[in-house]
């Protein structure tokens, strides 16, 4: 085996149509309307691994996660797990050993178990998709045993989803997406549906099966301090694009990107440190028509001459990676 | 539940001999047996048995139902004639008032029609084709509605814009207008069909063929909700294909509003083949169903023998009503905004 990472992404770019329908084009005289969701992120995950995308809300980081686990198709770039690119016309046989390999942890518990299924059903499906027991008792056998890893009653099983609170339902969830004895795991938002108090179980809950299983995370969240608690690596995304990407001690302690160091400074201050805390200045732009140039400059403190005209590329910057003219320029 | 017990891979070996599966195959089907059980426990429990319950009137249709229902179904046990059997009419029987009248007899408790027919009997027989054909038309406009509905929903774009528009074409015609039309066509290509026992299926073909509208209708505007939901994409997630998310997956979720049209739809199927008798495109007269009868007494409602259209009339009423209030019942139990 190489030593390649588990998860290689490498110039991911989604456009949208969100164009309106051919005869209203027609009559009005407007042309296509496209967004711009993500647009060139590369990263890598490596094994036992945890990635984190952090980013306020239409950053682009859920489509990323959708077409890192094969849900939707990339405009281009390409997603290469374990050796296998997901998206290249390959044989069905190989894409289906690879879907074995990743799973997902969806936002809303609610809605990502079926009404209509039992629990055992639910959870067996992965099993049963891949063929990975030979009958019906080993099934079963395996279901206990998925349900008690996440503690929760092998007899649970008999149950529906709606005799379930939302953390249960969430370890359901887990469950499910363990089934199918994955190394890859993406996570949705996997807590931001749930009471606090249950946040905290769910967490820890993940963060021991990967020191168990040597599972590789995804999380995509927009909570720096969930994201804190569970990263190797943290991804900082803004209007599609990667802006920064460092270890998390690195970043809470010296933030380098003026859009990192605004939500860091947003951050309420448990420590009463006396720190004044800065609330978030302006909103994420149209992705529609996004600010040409880096798309952080009209927010930017630090904007200057070039930050209107050319997109800043993401560079290393010793272990961390920034794309900021202001942080090349030596002006951060 | 839908996958066999053994998952065994093409080409393996032959089972040895003692054949360890016959144990594990055993308790399958014991397994099978509990959880039925368990199910018909939790339905018996569930809050649609006790709505149904205190709902009097769903009750009473429900009796209303079963006693037409099961008159017509042991029509062949219960009928005091056989009105198939042309042989044993005679005409000196005929148009003979019902018993408790002026010259009834006892023999024909509702009277006799034109052709020496006990009235009862018939409308026994006659029942049971009406409901026969209800239930089998139903149960076509049923899968190609839920058919189409689902595969319009799940795969959106192109599919979906050419079902619906000939959904709506489909509609602009009259159920009537759709079954005379198919009966001329039938009788184009089969010469003779009226003769063979080809109108049943004829007539389920136009009935079936009229209503599939409603369930593609309701069944798209549900699965369109349901495919976005992330459980539908947690089964994409792992390969499995479009056919087995849709029947699988989507359709139990989409069940409910397809039970109360098809309930109600099954009043409206018998009232629409009664039309189509009385058009004279339905059952033949020496077959008759409620609505051949009432198109033959018709004709002789002015000449006092009311006898003909009055019972057969109210059978059909009362079984239209009954089904319908059942199926009005069944709407408002499974809407959870009505609770």
């Amino acid at each position: 085996m190489s030593t390649a990472p588990l998860v290689e992404v490498k110039h991911l770019t989604r456009v949208f149509d969100v164009s309106k329908p051919w005869l209203n084009r027609l009559i009005e005289g407007e042309g296509r309307i496209h967004v711009q969701a993500v647009t060139d992120v590369s990263f890598t995950v490596g094994a036992g691994e945890t990635l984190a995308l952090v980013g306020e809300s239409g950053s682009g980081k859920s489509t990323v996660a959708r077409m890192v686990v094969g849900l939707l198709p990339p405009t281009s770039g390409t997603v290469v797990i374990a050796g296998v690119d997901m998206w290249a016309p390959a044989e069905a046989a190989e894409r289906q050993k690879l879907r074995r390999r990743l799973q997902m942890i969806f936002q809303d518990p609610y809605a990502s178990l079926n009404p209509r299924w039992r629990v055992d059903r639910i959870i067996a499906d992965p099993i049963r998709a891949f063929g990975l027991a030979a009958d019906r008792a080993e099934i079963e056998h395996r279901v206990g045993e998925l349900l008690a890893l996440v503690g929760l009653d092998p007899s649970d099983g008999r149950k529906y989803p709606h005799e379930f609170s939302g953390g249960q339902r969430q370890r359901i969830c887990i469950a499910r997406a363990l089934s199918s004895n994955p190394e890859f795991l993406v996570c949705d938002e996997p807590t931001s549906a749930l009471d606090v108090s249950v946040q905290a179980q769910i967490l820890n809950l993940m963060r021991d099966l990967q020191d168990r299983m040597g599972l590789a995370y995804l999380l995509i969240s927009h909570n720096l301090a969930v994201v804190r608690h569970m990263a190797t690596r943290i991804g900082v995304m803004y209007l599609g694009r990667l802006v920064e990407v460092a270890s998390p001690a690195a970043l809470f302690a010296e933030p380098r990107h003026p859009y990192t160091r605004m939500l860091i400074d947003a951050l309420p201050d448990l420590a009463m440190s006396g720190r004044p805390r800065k609330p978030i200045e302006g909103e994420i732009p149209n992705p529609i028509s996004p600010p040409g140039g880096c798309a952080f400059h009209p927010r930017c403190p630090l904007a200057f001459a070039p930050c209107s005209a050319q997109v800043p590329p993401l560079r290393e910057h010793g272990a961390r990676s920034v794309a900021c003219h202001a942080v090349e320029a030596g002006r951060i | 539940m839908t996958t066999g017990p053994t998952r065994a891979p093409s080409g393996s070996p032959p089972p040895p001999p003692a054949d360890p599966g016959a144990r594990l195959r055993h308790e399958g089907a014991g397994d099978y047996l509990a959880a039925w059980r368990e199910r018909l426990a939790a339905f018996l429990d569930s809050d649609l048995v006790y709505s149904f319950l205190r709902s009097k009137l769903a009750v009473a249709a429900a009796i209303v139902t079963v006693l037409v229902v099961g008159a017509a179904f042991l029509a062949p046990l219960i009928a005091p004639h056989d009105p198939y059997d042309l042989k044993s009419l005679e005409l000196i029987d005929s148009d003979k008032p019902p018993a408790w009248e002026d010259g009834g007899e006892a023999r024909f408790p509702l009277g006799t029609d034109d052709q020496g027919r006990d009235i009862l009997s018939t409308i026994l027989y006659g029942t049971r084709s009406s409901i026969l054909i209800g239930i089998c038309s139903v149960a076509l406009a049923l899968a190609i509605g839920v058919s189409l509905g689902l595969w319009a929903g799940y795969a959106g774009g192109r599919a979906d814009s050419i079902i619906m528009r000939i959904a709506d074409v489909q509609l602009t015609f009259p159920a009537i207008l759709t079954a005379l039309l198919i009966d001329g066509v039938a009788l184009a290509i089969f010469k003779n069909y009226r003769m063979e026992g080809g109108r049943f299926w004829i007539l389920v073909l136009s009935i079936g063929l009229s209503y599939w509208v409603q369930y593609a209708r309701t069944v798209r505007g549900v699965t369109l909700v349901e495919r976005n939901k992330d459980y539908v994409a947690a089964a994409r997630l792992i390969g499995i294909g479009p056919l087995r998310i849709m029947f699988q997956h989507i359709l139990p979720n989409v069940l409910n509003p397809v039970l109360v049209i098809a309930t109600i739809n099954l009043a409206l199927a018998i009232i629409t083949e009664a039309t189509l008798s009385f058009l004279g495109v339905g059952l033949p007269p020496t077959e008759p169903s409620l609505g051949t009868m009432i198109q033959i007494g018709n004709k002789y409602l002015f000449s006092g023998s009311w006898w003909m259209v009055a019972f057969p009339g109210l059978t059909l009423a009362l079984l239209a009503l009954a089904v319908n209030l059942l199926g009005d019942w069944l709407r408002d139990a499974l809407n959870p905004k009505l609770r």
